[in-house]
């Protein structure tokens, strides 16, 4: 089974995202609302230590590589700029945009070498890692609550339940526009790594799967399930899901909750894999290694509640190993 | 007649004989049971006989009476079929009566009258709707026989009323014959009288009052709400119109004989006809079909999925609702009812329609960060790193020029002492002289300066490069050069060697002035980026220079300084000064060899400024209040001196010959005035003497001395009653007549917390306190900002279902009209009187522009106490206002001038006195206080936790020295803190190193150094909170203080004991506080066992004991001394209290430790960078 340790950190406040490196499966990449940008180590010594700590102006909201080196990453947060860090030299090396409202979303296309970030603002903007700088922006009809990207592939989900798919190469018109098949606001969403779809959840413990494909034998496939939910008396509690993370290997992915839960789940023959422990605290954020073996899960205080926990603050930051088939899907043996 | 009837066959066959009411012929009986014997010939006979009726049934519509043979046929079924006809005598029944039912000339026949009775009594499934049939139909209305009848049965069924009125309907028609009806009504009220009816009988009318028309029922009903609907139910049972989904209106098959609608358009007598029960339940017959196909269900199985019935809901209350919880909300297929845990009013603040608001963006709404601009502060960001840019390139400039002023500094430390009282002329000469040297540079290309300059340096100093940097940039180089300034004074000297026939005019401000536009100018024309500086500079100046108060204090300052230098720590240990001479190759004069090596450590140029005053620019680190404006207002004032007043003399003197510990016991009250400014201060203490004025003060205190001179003695002889109350050994009262001269207070003994005795100090104040730097007056008129900022912190604070919907927006004081705001962010300290809160300071901006020439500017121009100002400060809100803690932290930061301690005191910037409140404006520490980095030691889920649960020995001591050594230095200059305790010790463990962005703290050595070198004067603590503060100056020597308020173990025993204490208060409030640093634990004290007897003063120890492997001799002995002052006064000046000397001992006794230990394991600097990290941005 696999083997769960906290990542001792000086994180103060809620982190915002965690993302491995795509070249090193132990250094961790994460942003958080106490304005820093941190590269940790998550196996140095017993239980991992920092290797980095870059200031920022204001609290981060997303934060990933750019550039499949792990040397590099971007940056985004409140203050509005998409920021270019220089991770081997621990510094921030230059604001690549500036959105006119918060960065809610950043993530980058190892295959255009495109970093994209998303706002409140409504607007996408594409940068080019290799120039630094930034080379178009898009505006769409709604605020931007989550990116993710695959092959060319652009998923971006918006308020009011609006996904729009594009394809990065002709950025003029989405490739498709489509309507969450869930009924709240939209939380996350995540390609899968095989690119033929995508998961998204939503506010009300459920997570939808779609894809791609515009064919009708395609889209019969999609389908949504509960999850994250407690039942209180008569009623489902039922927690906002904030965090997917595909494995990069199988396909399957795991899903985090507002209750602190985490599932790890086969989409194809949709079953729940597994179900772990209950974490002290709502998941912020996961990602998965690029090698599988870890899972990365944030567990902080969420904002579900519109209050801020003053007491008993949780910014703990946990490391999942992955047995060997523990996220394997049952279809492949 | 012939042969008799057989009774015997009727008898054997009576079961089956059905009577009727007319009774049976017995011959018809006997031949019908004789026949049935016969079955077959009967029925042969019956369906033989039946024929021939039937037949005369089609033809009966020819004939004259046509109800003629149903009458016949329906007699002979009664006789023929003894055991009741049956099926056959139902519809023949049936065919008869609704042949004629709508003929009139059969409606009072009561022949046909007998046949619908017969039917009704017999096969009718429902006799009174039945009778009801025939009332609507007119049948029998004229007969006295509908009457019985119908009257009979609803009498039999318990409907008295309504037979009653059945009768009577009877009666008043006329119903023939009306005297047989009469006979039986009055038999019937017989009955009734004897039997009354029953009160919960139907009271409906017996016959129906038919509605008009269904039409116009609907019409009626058509609010489809179907509750309302429900009111409205028919009263013959009609079913309330319920809302099917899709009934299928039922038709009969095509085999069936489609019912003939009665063509009359009059329907409004209700049902055309009344049929069998069979015939009008026709629809709820399934109508038999082959089995194929055919789908059996079976039992238990699942519930046909049913549409659930809408709960009906009130879409107002639902909002109310969904305000007040978590929304309910049915997802699509509710098996089970589902809460979203999210705020969903939060989520969706405009409606579902608009866009929803991520959880993110909620957070950020509710910590204010949403609307900030943002681009503001990036423009500001982008400026500061192409200054960072500029700052590696100066940085390696100002390398080079540290370089080449060793070199200097070591050929020429000499010659300070020779010439000391030149200083003045110094200065003007140097002002000239960096004037020239800038005017050079500006003229030189950018490369160029940096060789010009070195060259220059070798004879000037590197004073000019300084214009260009933002502090930050300063401290940086500062930090790098990170060695004593003292040397400019040597430079001072050295300068004035070399150039001596430059000597100058020094007479003015005005000189120095013009040296700082033109040093301005030339950092522009090097940085070549910085243009709208030059707008503000002057700008700038001016305020710097035109304020009185400023250069008021200027005098002071300088002066107090200057003392300074002589006077602190006497006491340096050798080690120290080795150090030290290390530090600064060896190049530091005799003079001040015994001064406190941070004062020469934080001796920097300032760049507007000739260097030769030892004491000038301060690094970061110093509260600021003090140090950066002083620097600023000692180089304006300094050069015009020696026209003034004469108090040039005894300053060079006292230059000149480094008097140690020039305390007030020896001084002369007027000496001590010219030279200081310290002492005086026992009286007029916040003097901001202008050197103009400077004869002045000492008049005022001249006056004052003789006033209370008398007053004071009086008072004495009050003395000895007190005295005897105290078993400690009081010291003889000193007959000096300087320490009674600065008393306010004469009284042996009181409460110095008494809001009356304040004001009296405060009414005697030379100054008045209105015109202190910061102070605003606003006491006419109230400020009312209390509830706004209470409903606020309510609001954010609130959790549950307190928590209102929607967070109010950050409220924000704005304070002279405006000029000053703050926006409040969160409250970071309770209290019922003074709650503090943590705000934005929005003014920031204006003393700090993005531009780092004006911040230094700015932070020169301002006084003591609003000097370096930042975005975020604390507000302590006071209610009701006292203007105490204002004047006594003031106070403190002046007593204690540069002296390393005063960063230890907050800073207060302003105060803002209201009617009804008051506001102080204070530094913000983000770090916490002493009792949280306790608690988060002791917590198991901190990053600090600790395998015990309590601090690490060593940070304990690094912090207990960090205490003493302020206490001592408030001690020393007459003033008690009076509350301390952890919470009101902040740590401040500031960066070190000038790139507050990067805190790799390269240049923060891990060897502790008692002296704040390397970093280590940026690590301490900072004392909150003066509220209680005493200013001893303003009492007599021999006071003793009486608490009037509740004491508790956190006091101290003399306290607690109603003994009369002074220091002990403080001595004991450290004690305490290292207590629970070391235990993690209130203080608990007790009397040391036998050592109590009668007459002897008691003696405290506290009650937790020593960890084997702690110090425990230093912490035994700092307890002791401590806990009971009043023992170690031996030795201490005057053999009184404040025992500072005691206490420095155990302070160099612990520094001496911590220098041998601090490099072991984590080490020192280690545990404090855990503290530091962990108490970083902490909520």
């Amino acid at each position: 089974m696999s083997n769960n340790f906290e990542v001792p950190t000086t994180i103060s406040d809620a982190i915002s995202s965690v993302n491995y490196s795509p070249v090193q499966s132990t250094n961790l990449l994460v942003s958080s609302w106490d304005q820093t940008l941190r590269l940790i180590d998550t196996h140095a010594g017993t239980s991992g230590r920092e290797l980095l700590q870059i200031d920022s102006q204001a609290p981060l909201l997303d934060a990933c590589f750019a550039g499949s080196d792990g040397k590099t990453a971007v940056g985004g947060g409140l203050d509005q700029a998409v920021k270019f860090f220089d991770l081997s030299r621990g510094q921030l090396t230059s604001t690549l945009s500036s959105h006119s409202s918060a960065v809610k979303s950043i993530c980058y296309n190892s295959e255009l070498s495109t970093v994209i970030s998303g706002s409140w603002d409504r607007t996408l903007h594409l940068h080019s890692t290799q120039s630094q700088s930034h080379t178009s922006s898009h505006t769409l009809p709604h605020k931007i609550f989550s990116l993710s990207t695959i092959q060319n592939k652009l998923v971006v989900a918006m308020a009011s339940r609006s996904i729009h798919i594009y394809d990065l190469r002709n950025m003029s018109e989405p490739f498709q526009r489509r309507e969450s098949s869930l009924k709240f606001m939209t939380r996350t969403v995540r390609c899968m790594p095989n690119g033929e779809g995508y998961a998204s959840s939503s506010i009300e413990g459920r997570v939808a799967v779609e894809f791609f494909d515009p064919s009708k034998e395609s889209q019969s496939r999609k389908y949504a399930f509960k999850c994250h939910r407690q039942p209180e008396g008569d009623v489902d509690v039922v927690y906002p899901v904030n965090a997917l993370s595909f494995h990069p290997q199988y396909g399957t992915f795991a899903s985090g909750g507002g209750d602190g839960v985490v599932a790890l789940w086969d989409g194809v023959a949709k079953r729940r894999l597994r179900q772990y422990p209950k974490y002290p605290a709502s998941i912020a954020a996961m990602g998965f290694s690029h090698d599988g073996r870890y899972l990365a899960i944030a567990s902080c205080n969420g904002f579900e509640d519109g209050k801020e926990t003053v007491s008993n603050q949780e910014n703990k930051l946990f490391i999942r190993e992955m047995g060997d088939n523990e996220a394997k899907p049952k279809s492949m043996g | 007649m012939a042969d008799p009837v057989q009774l015997s066959t009727i008898e054997a066959q009576k079961e089956n004989i059905i009577p009727l009411p007319g009774g049976r012929s017995a011959r018809a009986l006997a031949q019908s049971i004789l026949a049935s014997e016969d079955t077959e010939t009967q029925n042969l006979d019956h369906a033989a006989a039946r024929e021939a009726f039937e037949n005369e049934l089609k033809t009966a519509d020819e004939l004259d009476d046509p109800l003629d043979p149903y009458l016949r046929y329906v007699k002979w079924i009664q006789e023929a079929y003894t055991s009741g006809g049956g099926r056959i005598l139902e519809r023949t029944l049936y065919r008869a009566t609704h042949k004629f039912e709508d003929s009139p000339e059969f409606k009072n026949d009561p022949r046909y009258l007998k046949l619908w009775i017969t039917w009704v009594q017999t096969f009718s499934d429902a006799p009174r709707e039945s009778f009801a049939f025939l009332a609507r139909k007119g049948i029998g209305a004229g007969l006295a026989l509908y009457y019985e009848e119908f009257a009979a049965y609803l009498e039999a069924q318990g409907r008295k009323t309504q037979a009653e009125e059945i009768y009577e309907m009877g009666i008043e028609r006329n119903a023939r014959p009306v005297e047989r009806l009469r006979r039986k009504y009055d038999e019937f009220v017989a009955r009734l009288a004897a039997n009354p009816p029953d009160a919960n009988e139907p009271s409906s009318p017996a016959v129906p009052i038919v509605r008009a028309a269904l039409g116009e029922r609907r019409a009626e009903a058509e609010p489809r709400d179907p509750q309302a609907g429900a009111s409205g139910f028919g009263a013959e049972g009609q079913a309330p119109q319920k809302k099917k989904n899709k009934m299928m209106v039922f038709s009969d098959g095509p085999g069936a004989s489609a019912p003939v609608l009665p063509e009359e358009t009059d329907r409004g007598g209700g049902w055309d006809s009344i049929t069998t029960l069979a015939d009008r339940k026709k629809e709820n017959v399934d109508a038999p079909r082959p089995w194929a196909g055919e789908i059996l269900k079976q039992e238990g199985g699942p519930a046909p999925k049913k549409e659930k019935l809408q709960i009906f809901r009130d879409p107002g209350a639902l909002q109310a609702q969904s305000q007040q919880q978590p929304a309910l909300t049915a997802s699509g297929k509710p098996r089970r009812p589902e809460r979203v845990f999210a705020a969903f009013e939060l989520v969706y603040p405009h409606g579902e329609s608009q866009d929803e608001c991520d959880f993110d963006e909620i957070r950020a709404r509710a910590r204010g960060l949403l609307n900030v601009d943002w681009s503001e502060m990036r423009r500001e960001d982008e400026h500061r790193r192409q200054r960072q840019k500029q700052l590696d390139r100066d940085r390696a400039k100002a390398q080079q020029e540290d370089e080449m002023m060793m070199d200097m500094l070591g050929s020429r430390h000499a010659v300070v002492e020779k010439e000391p009282e030149v200083v003045q002329d110094e200065n003007a000469k140097f002002v000239t002289k960096s004037t020239v040297v800038t005017l050079a540079l500006s003229s030189s290309p950018k490369a160029k300066p940096k060789k010009l300059k070195k060259s220059s340096n070798m004879q000037f100093s590197t004073e000019p490069t300084m214009t260009m940097h933002t502090r930050a940039a300063n401290d940086e180089i500062y930090s790098i050069f990170n060695q004593p300034f003292v040397a400019q004074d040597d430079f001072a000297a050295s300068g004035k060697k070399q150039d001596s026939s430059d000597e100058e005019d020094d007479d003015d401000e005005d000189e120095t002035e013009q040296t700082d536009t033109m040093f301005s100018q030339a950092g522009h024309s090097v940085a070549g980026k910085e243009e709208e500086e030059e707008e503000d500079q002057p700008d700038m100046l001016k305020g710097a220079f035109t304020d009185d108060e400023d250069t008021g204090f200027t005098a002071v300052d300088v002066d107090m300084l200057r003392k300074k230098h002589a006077e602190d720590d006497e006491d340096v240990p050798t080690e120290e000064l080795e150090q030290l001479q290390i530090d600064s190759e060896n190049i530091i004069p005799e003079e001040l060899m015994d001064e406190d090596p941070h004062t020469i450590y934080n001796q920097r140029g300032s760049r507007h400024l000739p260097f030769m005053t030892p004491i000038v620019e301060q690094t970061e680190s110093l509260p600021p209040s003090t140090i950066r404006g002083r620097g600023r207002r000692k180089s304006t004032t300094t050069p015009s001196k020696p026209g003034r007043a004469g108090g040039d003399e005894p300053l060079i003197d006292f230059r000149a010959s480094p008097i140690q510990e020039v305390s007030h016991h020896d001084i002369l009250p007027d000496k001590d005035i010219e030279m200081g400014g310290m002492d005086e201060k026992e009286n007029v203490p916040e003097e901001p003497l202008e050197k103009q004025k400077r004869s002045k003060p000492t008049d005022t205190l001249l006056i004052s001395l003789e006033d209370l001179e008398p007053k004071g003695k009086a008072k004495e002889v009050k003395k000895p009653t007190n005295n005897a109350l105290q078993p400690r050994k009081q010291p003889p009262p000193p007959s000096s007549k300087q320490d009674d001269s600065g008393s306010a207070i004469n009284d042996a003994q009181c409460n110095p917390m008494d809001p009356a005795l304040r004001d009296v100090i405060l009414s005697k104040l030379p100054q008045p306190l209105t015109t202190f730097k910061g102070f605003y007056d606003n006491s006419s008129q109230p400020s009312k900002r209390t509830d706004g900022i209470r409903k606020y912190i309510r609001a954010i604070t609130a959790t549950g279902k307190d928590a209102p919907k929607v967070i109010p927006s950050q409220p924000v004081i704005g304070l002279e009209n405006g000029e000053i705001s703050y926006t409040i962010r969160k409250e970071i300290g309770k209290g019922a009187f003074a709650p503090v809160y943590l705000v934005e300071n929005n003014m920031a901006g204006m003393y700090d522009t993005a531009d780092g020439e004006e911040e230094e500017d700015a932070a020169e121009s301002a006084t003591i106490g609003t000097s370096k100002r930042c975005e975020l400060e604390a507000i302590k809100m006071e209610t009701p206002v006292s203007t105490w803690e204002f004047y006594i932290t003031r106070l403190a930061h002046m007593r204690l001038g540069v002296h390393r301690a005063t960063q230890s005191l907050v800073n207060v910037h302003e105060f803002h006195l209201f009617k009804d409140e008051a506001f102080l404006v204070l530094d913000y520490f983000a770090q916490g206080t002493l009792l949280d980095l306790v608690n988060a030691t002791a917590s198991p889920n901190n990053a600090m936790h600790t395998q015990s649960g309590t601090m690490e020995e060593i940070m304990v001591m690094f912090f207990t020295v960090e205490l003493l050594r302020t206490v001592e230095q408030l001690h020393e200059k007459g003033i008690l803190h009076g509350d301390l305790k952890a919470d009101n010790c902040l740590l401040r463990l500031q960066h070190v190193g000038g790139n507050a962005s990067n805190s790799n703290d390269a240049e923060w050595s891990s060897a502790y150094d008692p002296h704040g070198g390397s970093g280590w004067d940026k690590k301490g603590l900072v004392l909150i909170d003066f509220g209680r503060g005493v200013d001893m100056r303003n009492f007599r020597k021999d006071v003793g203080f009486i608490a009037d308020w509740k004491t508790d173990k956190q006091d101290c025993p003399e306290m607690r004991e109603m003994r009369p204490w002074t220091y002990q208060i403080d001595y004991y409030g450290v004690a305490a506080v290292v207590h629970s640093m070391l235990f993690g634990k209130y203080i608990e004290t007790t009397t040391v066992t036998g050592d109590n007897a009668p007459g002897r003063p008691k003696k405290y120890k506290i009650v937790s004991g020593m960890k084997r492997y702690w110090q425990g001799e230093i912490w035994t002995e700092m307890f002791d001394v401590l806990l009971n002052p009043g023992m170690f006064v031996e030795g201490e000046h005057g053999g009184v209290m404040p025992i500072t000397k005691g206490v420095r001992r155990i302070r160099q006794k612990m520094e001496e430790w911590i220098v041998a230990n601090c490099e072991r394991g984590v080490g020192l600097k280690g545990w404090l960078r855990k503290v530091e990290e962990g108490m970083k941005k902490r909520k």
